[in-house]
């Protein structure tokens, strides 16, 4: 991890799926951190065709993928919903029960990379996976 | 700041716009807020209030 972002505002999962990116293959491709913007942070990690990039967002630590070519990046969970199976919107996925997705599923989604066009059949499903539930979560009482 | 005062900040604020019916500009559209976050949390609040997103996903709108 780069000495730009202060180590106090990386989480303990988030270095644990940072390690684990690397030891399968992933590199530091960007990294990006604004004290004066409420700490907020960027880590993008490349392999081949595929992106990973954790995001801190008002003290929160999210991950989210993309391929090379894509502009759009979406969470582990629309991945899965898009190339496996639906996941219920009613279930809120933290980020380490999102980052304890991608073993299973990151062969298939570098798979997806391989030939993700930008009018694909699976971008428009994880576009729609992602609406959807984003429209459901929304009918939830705020947690 | 902690998150809950975070939190009470940012709902004294949706609470004032709530109030005038105003219509809400988001930054990030509705169908792309981030699980979890307090972003989706402001959202759920407004919807909890009778808030719609727009057709274009780029304002909740009262009463929608």
């Amino acid at each position: 991890m780069s000495a730009s972002i202060p180590p106090e505002a990386v989480d303990p999962e988030v270095l644990r799926l940072a390690n684990e990116l690397r030891d399968r293959g992933y590199s530091i491709v960007r990294e990006r951190y604004d004290a004066a913007s409420f700490g907020d942070a960027l880590i993008v990690l490349e392999f081949d065709t595929s992106l990973v990039r954790l995001v801190r967002d008002r003290g929160q630590w999210f991950v989210e993928l993309s391929c090379g070519g894509v502009d759009d990046w979406f969470a582990p969970v629309a991945w899965h919903n898009a190339l496996v199976g639906p996941i219920s919107p009613a279930e809120t996925l933290s980020f380490s029960a999102q980052a304890q997705l991608l073993p299973a599923d990151l062969p298939r989604i570098q798979v997806a990379c391989d030939t993700l066009a930008p009018d694909s059949q699976v971008l428009e499903e994880l576009r729609s996976a992602r609406e959807h539930r984003a429209a459901a979560r929304r009918e939830m009482p705020p947690s | 700041m902690s998150p809950a005062e975070q939190w009470a900040a940012n709902q004294k604020f949706l609470d004032r716009a709530i109030a005038r019916g105003d219509d809400i500009r988001l930054a990030t559209p509705a169908g792309q807020a981030r699980e979890g976050s307090s972003y989706e949390r402001e959202l759920q609040y407004l919807t909890s209030k009778g808030y719609r997103p727009s057709s274009d996903g780029t304002r909740m709108i009262p009463g929608g």
